[in-house]
C-alpha cells in the first residue's frame, strides 16, 4: 500500500456530493481534511455515503455541513476568507529569522540585524542559534539588545530565542531578564539520570535522539522534574531505522504527557506547531516562515539550507528584501514547498498540517521538490500526524491540545 | 524466462475495483506489465498510481496516452517484492487515485470560485455574498427597489474603498519599503 493509503474496497463514487477533501485510512478510520485544516474522522462506511451523496436527513450531514465537507452546503466566503488568511495572499514576510551566531562578527551581527528589521512582518521572532554562549557573548549580548531596541523604534514585538548547547547561569540570567527565551540543544542518549540537571534553565528544548534513547517517560518526567515547557524530538538520523526508533519513543513521550497532561505543564512541541499551524516554530517553510543568516551575513532559505550555496539568497550588505521574490533560489524553493504542485502531497490528508520544507528534500534527497514516496521525512511527519489524529478518539487528547493552546474542535 | 497473462483480481486475497478487470497484466519473474486502457482508468490516476510506485518499483510507461497505456513495474528489491504483488499494489492504488481524482474533478468549480474570492479580498474587494449562503433574515423583508438601492450603494462604497487601497498602495503610507536608517531621518527631521 502506497503512503497515501488506498481502499481494499472502493466505495462507489455519485459525482458532485463532497465538498473537497483529501481522505487517509487510519487504522479502521478514515480521516478526512480540507486544505485548510478542518477534519474528521468517520467509518469507511461513513465516507462511502458522503463520497455518494449525503441526504440531508443523515445523521452526518450535521457535522459534515458544519465542517464544511458538503458541496451542497459549503459555505464559500467563508472558504474564500480561509483561503486568503492562509495563503500568499496575505502573507507578510518571514516571521522567523535564524541567525547562526557562532563566528559571527560585530558589524555582520548589526548588519544581520538591520535586514531583518527590513520584513514588513508585523512581528519578528529572532532565533539566535549558537553552541557555548562565552564563545559568541559579545555578538550575543549585542544581537539582544539591538533587537530590543529596534522593535521599540519601530514598535513590533519582537520575540527572542537563544538556542544553545551551553549558557553560565549568569548568561541565562541576563536572557531571562531580557526576555529572551532560552532553548537547549542536547542528545537523549540512553535513560536519564533524574538528579543530573541539564547545563542550564531552558523552557524549551530540541532534544536529537541518539541511536539506544530509551525510556521515553522517564525522558519526559526529566524534563518536566527540571522545568521545560515544551521539547521538540529530532531522530538521530532520516533513515529508516532512525524513523521508527523515533516514532516508538514519541508514542511513548506522549502516553506520559497524556497522563500528566493535567498536573504537568510539558509540551509537544510537533503537536502544537504542526496542528496549530504555527509552522515557522519547525525546521520551516523556506523563505515563506523563515529566513537564515551565517556568520558572513549570507541569507538563506532556511537553518536547513544554511550550508548550502545553492539556497544563498544574498549577502545582507547588498540585498535588499524587496528583491528576495527575484532570486531564483527563491522562486525555486517557494514553488517547491506549495502543496498543489506535488502529485502526492496535493492529495495527502496532512497537507494543511505538512512542513516537510523543500531544504530537507533537498538535503535528503538532492532534489527541492523531493520525490515524496520515497521521502523519509515524508514518512517521519506522516507518522506523527497519524499519532495525533490516531489519538482523537480520546477526549483527554482534546483537552491537552487545549491547554496548549490548540483548538483542534 | 516463464511469463503468462491474466487479470490480476483472479485469485487476488482483496477484491479489486471492477474496472480494474480491464487492466491486463503480463508477469515475468522479474517484472509485472499492466495494460491499461486510458478511457476507462483515466490517465492523471493511471500517472498517480505509478508515481506512488516509486519506492517500491522502477516504473516505466510506454504506449498512447490517449488510448492505452502500458505500465511496466520492477522492483527495487526483487527479492522483497514480487512482481505480481507489485501488480495488486497498483491496482489498489489506481482505484484509490480514481477515487481522489474524481473528489478533486467535481470540486474544481468550488476550488477555482474560491481562488478567485480570495484574489479578490487581496485586492480589497469584498466579495459578494455568494448564492449558496444563506439571506439574511432582515433581507427577506426588503422590497426589490429597496435590495436595488442597496446593492447600487454597496458597489458604490466598494468602489471607493477600492480606490482608497489603490492609493494606499502606490504611496506606501506606512513607508514600509524605506530602511529603518531612512525611517529615522524621516523622524528626525519632523
Amino acid at each position: 500500500m502506497s503512503r497515501l493509503t488506498s481502499f481494499e474496497k472502493p466505495p462507489k463514487l455519485r459525482p458532485g456530493a463532497a465538498a473537497p477533501h483529501q481522505y487517509r485510512l487510519l487504522g479502521k478510520k478514515v480521516l478526512i481534511t480540507d486544505e485548510h485544516g478542518r477534519w474528521a474522522l468517520l467509518t469507511p462506511a461513513e465516507h462511502a455515503r458522503l463520497l455518494a451523496g449525503l441526504k440531508p436527513s443523515d445523521p452526518l450531514w450535521p457535522e459534515l455541513q458544519a465542517r464544511g465537507f458538503v458541496a451542497g452546503a459549503f459555505d464559500f466566503d467563508a472558504a474564500a476568507r480561509r483561503q486568503f488568511e492562509r495563503s500568499l495572499l496575505s502573507w507578510k514576510g518571514p516571521a522567523s529569522h535564524v541567525l547562526l551566531l557562532d563566528g559571527m562578527g560585530l558589524e555582520t551581527a548589526r548588519a544581520v540585524v538591520e535586514f531583518v528589521f527590513r520584513c514588513p512582518g508585523p512581528q519578528l521572532t529572532l532565533e539566535l542559534v549558537f553552541r557555548d554562549a562565552s564563545a559568541v557573548w559579545a555578538v550575543l549580548w549585542f544581537v539582544v539588545q539591538y533587537a530590543r531596541r529596534k522593535g521599540e523604534w519601530t514598535r513590533r514585538p519582537v520575540f527572542l530565542i537563544a538556542r544553545a548547547r551551553t549558557m553560565s547561569p549568569d548568561q541565562a540570567d541576563f536572557l531571562r531578564s531580557h526576555g529572551v527565551t532560552r532553548a537547549l540543544t542536547l542528545e537523549l542518549a540512553g535513560a536519564p539520570v533524574m538528579k543530573t540537571s541539564p547545563p542550564f534553565r531552558a523552557q524549551r528544548a530540541r532534544a536529537v535522539l541518539a541511536p539506544g534513547a530509551v525510556e521515553p517517560r522517564a525522558w519526559a518526567e526529566w524534563f518536566e522534574k527540571w522545568g521545560f515547557e515544551s521539547v521538540r524530538l529530532e531522530p538521530a538520523a532520516l533513515d529508516e531505522k532512525g524513523v521508527a526508533d523515533f516514532a516508538s519513543f514519541h508514542d511513548g513521550f506522549l502516553d506520559w504527557l497524556l497522563e500528566h497532561g493535567e498536573e504537568a505543564n510539558l509540551r509537544d512541541e510537533w503537536a502544537s506547531a504542526l496542528l496549530a499551524g504555527r509552522r515557522w516554530s519547525l525546521p520551516g517553510m523556506d523563505i515563506l516562515e523563515q529566513l537564515a543568516y551565517d556568520a558572513t551575513g549570507r541569507v538563506f532559505a532556511s537553518e536547513l539550507s544554511a550550508a548550502s550555496s545553492e539556497s544563498c539568497l544574498g549577502g545582507v550588505g547588498e540585498l535588499r528584501y524587496q528583491d528576495l521574490p527575484r532570486r531564483e533560489a527563491a522562486n525555486a524553493a517557494i514553488a517547491a514547498s506549495h502543496a498543489d504542485n506535488q502529485p502526492q502531497c496535493s492529495q495527502c490528508a496532512y497537507r494543511p498540517f505538512c512542513a516537510v520544507a523543500p531544504s530537507l528534500n533537498q538535503r535528503l534527497q538532492s532534489n527541492l521538490w523531493g520525490q515524496t514516496p520515497a521521502s523519509s521525512a515524508c514518512v517521519l511527519q506522516m507518522g506523527i500526524l497519524d499519532r495525533f489524529f490516531s489519538r482523537f478518539v480520546d477526549e483527554k487528547w482534546f483537552l491537552l491540545l487545549n491547554k496548549w493552546h490548540v483548538d483542534m474542535t | 524466462m516463464k511469463s503468462k497473462k491474466k487479470t490480476p483480481s483472479k485469485g487476488a486475497k482483496s477484491p479489486a475495483p471492477k474496472k480494474a478487470a480491464a487492466a491486463v497484466a503480463k508477469l515475468t519473474s522479474s517484472e509485472a506489465s499492466l495494460s491499461l486502457d486510458i478511457k476507462s482508468h483515466g490517465l492523471e490516476p493511471v500517472l498517480g498510481a505509478a508515481y506512488l510506485m516509486m519506492d517500491k518499483a522502477y516504473v516505466s510507461l510506454s504506449g498512447d496516452r490517449a488510448k492505452t497505456l502500458v505500465v511496466t513495474l520492477r522492483a527495487k528489491d526483487p527479492a522483497a517484492v514480487k512482481p505480481k504483488a507489485l501488480a495488486e499494489e497498483f491496482l489498489l492504488d489506481l482505484a484509490s487515485q480514481k477515487i481522489r481524482w474524481a473528489v478533486a474533478k467535481n470540486n474544481l468549480p468550488i476550488r477555482e470560485f474560491v481562488a478567485e474570492q480570495a484574489v479578490l479580498i487581496a485586492n480589497g474587494t469584498v466579495p459578494p455574498p455568494s448564492a449558496a449562503a444563506a439571506p439574511e433574515p432582515a433581507a427577506e423583508e426588503l422590497t426589490d427597489d429597496q435590495r436595488a438601492e442597496i446593492e447600487k450603494l454597496i458597489s458604490e462604497v466598494e468602489a471607493e474603498i477600492k480606490t482608497m487601497n489603490d492609493k494606499k498602495v502606490a504611496t506606501d503610507p506606512k513607508n514600509i519599503k524605506a530602511s529603518w536608517e531612512e525611517k529615522q531621518e524621516q523622524e528626525n527631521k519632523a
